[in-house]
């Protein structure tokens, strides 16, 4: 069971949660950088934790469905199509064996997530089938590459509103050891500073435009390595910020002027090219809070599954349908 | 304030992200501090408290990572100054000890001439000085398995070079600033490359996946690039876990 991938273009990768506990041997995390768009796929599918996903990241790709299953989008708003019929995202749909399951541009947000029920089962490297292109792990989605999955669960018709895709213009950040290697000036500069995310952004990092003076600092090039957090926001030799993500090396010798709170990664990392927001400090203590309201919206997912419902006058092919196949004339019982 | 204006105390420990502490054992960097960081690890490691999911220890600092539900960043800082203030790193035991073959020189050690100009010292007393030195494993970071080795004597103290090579193999000596880089795949880099080994520390298919970790001890070893060929990776392997 599998679908085979016809075409998926730069920036499309197999994901789940992620590895845990080799930063220390120079393996970070990798997994899908939107969770909440991981999880509302789960809930979707009544999938369990840690399933892998394809992520695609601008641009979509085709697959050929070589085995029935149900599949869901969920993330960045993008065209999705089952041969040619639109899809809305966040509508379970069951796809047949010669299907095309197709993902145009993405159009709103930068992430999104095509899910199977029951997971992709593609090579797992050091306990994760997540892509490190870097480190050689998991899956690359050339051409021709089979994708399998296994579990058939029948979801089909199955519905969560996602609502429209809203790009963040305030992200949350905290201080962080080497903040205070700039003088507060330059801080001050850098909270009150439009940025613009660039078109130079992979899943190791993000850079970032902004139309003030940059953020150098002289000390800033004598830093020993160490290691990467995750919502790092580090400052190159040229004082360019780069907020850096899952695929992050896992050391580094740029000093780091804040980190992104965990509960607004996956907000970051769903920002449009070109769109622009503000960073704005919090204390560590409105950090945790964020996080576990995030955690307890994560609970409330499977409540806002619901079966897929749609007007009658929004159905151009209605006609189609088998809408009176189960009517009765009344009087059945009677003759029996 | 300025860094340079300011006194600042060491260790210093600070949070990092949301689900991270930071222990920074000063600002420039030793093979003491490098010490302290292992021993901390090390320490750490014996009894992990609750809710810590992973340590990094890298040059001088140690990265410890949490969930911050099951502990939080003040119980766990307070944690650490426990162990700050006893005699952690009085004795540290250093890890394993292995002896790596390389080859230096040629096409798989193409800048070691250039390493020799700048040391101000004949090339075949590069290599000799580079293969008579024990290091220490001191981090592995920037990519999978890529070990940071050291301190080599202070001639070694040359600066990375300005160009930056698209690409290098695995299991290449990168020379700078006292410190042998061993990678374990191909990866870009400004540090100069003054021989190779046949053997990669990391593998898929191997087990343990890493083969080497922050504290060991290694030294290279020179062999000629005929027995380079004829060394059977997995008795390199089996040669490694002794």
């Amino acid at each position: 069971m599998s679908l085979l991938t016809k075409r998926a273009f730069t920036g499309a990768s197999i994901q789940d949660d992620g590895r845990s506990g080799l930063q220390r041997y120079g393996v970070t995390s990798s997994g899908g950088v939107d969770k909440l768009a991981l999880a509302q796929g789960r809930a979707l599918l009544k999938d369990e934790e840690n399933t892998a996903v394809i992520e695609f990241s601008a641009v979509g790709g085709t697959f050929l469905v070589q085995e029935s299953s149900f599949f869901v989008l969920t993330g960045a708003e993008a065209q999705l199509y089952l041969n040619d019929t639109p899809i809305l995202r966040g509508q379970v749909f069951r796809a047949q064996v010669g299907d095309e399951i197709k993902i145009g541009s993405i159009t709103k947000g930068f992430y999104s997530y095509l899910h199977v029920a029951g997971g992709f089962c593609t090579d797992s490297h050091l306990k994760s089938r997540s892509t490190n292109i870097q480190a050689g792990l998991g899956t690359t989605l050339e051409t021709g590459k089979i994708l399998p999955y296994k579990k058939k669960l029948n979801r089909n018709f199955m519905y969560m509103n996602l609502g429209e895709y809203c790009n963040s213009d305030s992200i949350r950040v905290v201080s962080g050891p080497q903040t205070d290697f700039f003088p507060e000036k330059v801080f001050e500069r850098f909270l009150d500073t439009e940025f613009e995310v660039s078109q130079k952004r992979d899943r190791m990092g993000v850079k970032l435009n902004f139309k003030s003076k940059n953020f150098f600092i002289e000390d800033g090039l004598s830093i020993v390595s160490d290691a990467i957090e995750v919502g790092d926001i580090q400052i190159d030799g040229q004082g360019q910020p780069t907020v850096l993500l899952n695929d992050r090396q896992p050391t580094g010798g740029y000093p780091r002027i804040s980190t992104v709170i965990s509960a607004d990664l996956h907000k970051f990392a769903q920002i449009s090219i070109n769109s622009k927001f503000n960073f704005v400090l919090v204390s560590l203590e409105e950090a945790i809070i964020a996080l576990k309201e995030l955690a307890e919206q994560l609970k409330t997912l499977d409540e806002q599954v619901d079966f897929f419902q749609r007007d009658p006058h929004d159905i151009s092919n209605l006609l189609s349908y088998s809408l009176v196949g189960g009517a009765i004339r009344g009087d059945e019982y009677d003759e029996s | 304030m300025p860094l340079k204006n300011k006194i600042e105390n060491y260790p210093k420990i600070a949070s990092i992200g949301d689900s991270g502490l930071l222990v920074t054992f000063g600002k420039k960097f030793s093979l003491d501090l490098n010490e302290k960081a292992l021993a901390l690890d090390a320490e750490l490691n014996k009894c992990l408290p609750r809710g810590v999911q992973e340590t990094i220890p890298t040059l001088m600092s140690l990265m410890v990572r949490f969930d911050p539900f099951s502990i939080s960043f003040g119980s766990l800082k307070e944690c650490i100054e426990t162990i700050l203030n006893t005699d952690f790193s009085a004795n540290l035991t250093i890890g394993r000890s292995f002896v790596v073959p390389a080859v230096y020189g040629g096409c798989e050690g193409p800048e070691l001439d250039e390493v020799a100009d700048l040391m101000q010292i004949r090339s075949d007393q590069v290599v000799s000085g580079h293969s008579e030195s024990k290091q220490r494993v001191m981090m592995l970071g920037f990519a999978a398995g890529c070990s940071y080795c050291g301190l080599l004597p202070p001639i070694w103290d040359i600066p990375r070079g300005k160009k930056i090579k698209a690409s290098v193999p695995g299991g290449s000596l990168l020379i700078a600033l006292r410190q042998t880089v061993f990678p374990a795949s191909s990866m870009p880099t400004g540090w100069r490359r003054i021989g190779k080994s046949p053997c990669l520390s990391f593998s898929l298919d191997k087990d343990p996946n890493f083969l080497l970790k922050p504290g060991d001890q290694i030294r290279f070893e020179q062999v000629s690039s005929v027995k380079a060929r004829s060394i059977s990776y997995d008795k390199l392997w089996e040669t490694f876990e002794k």
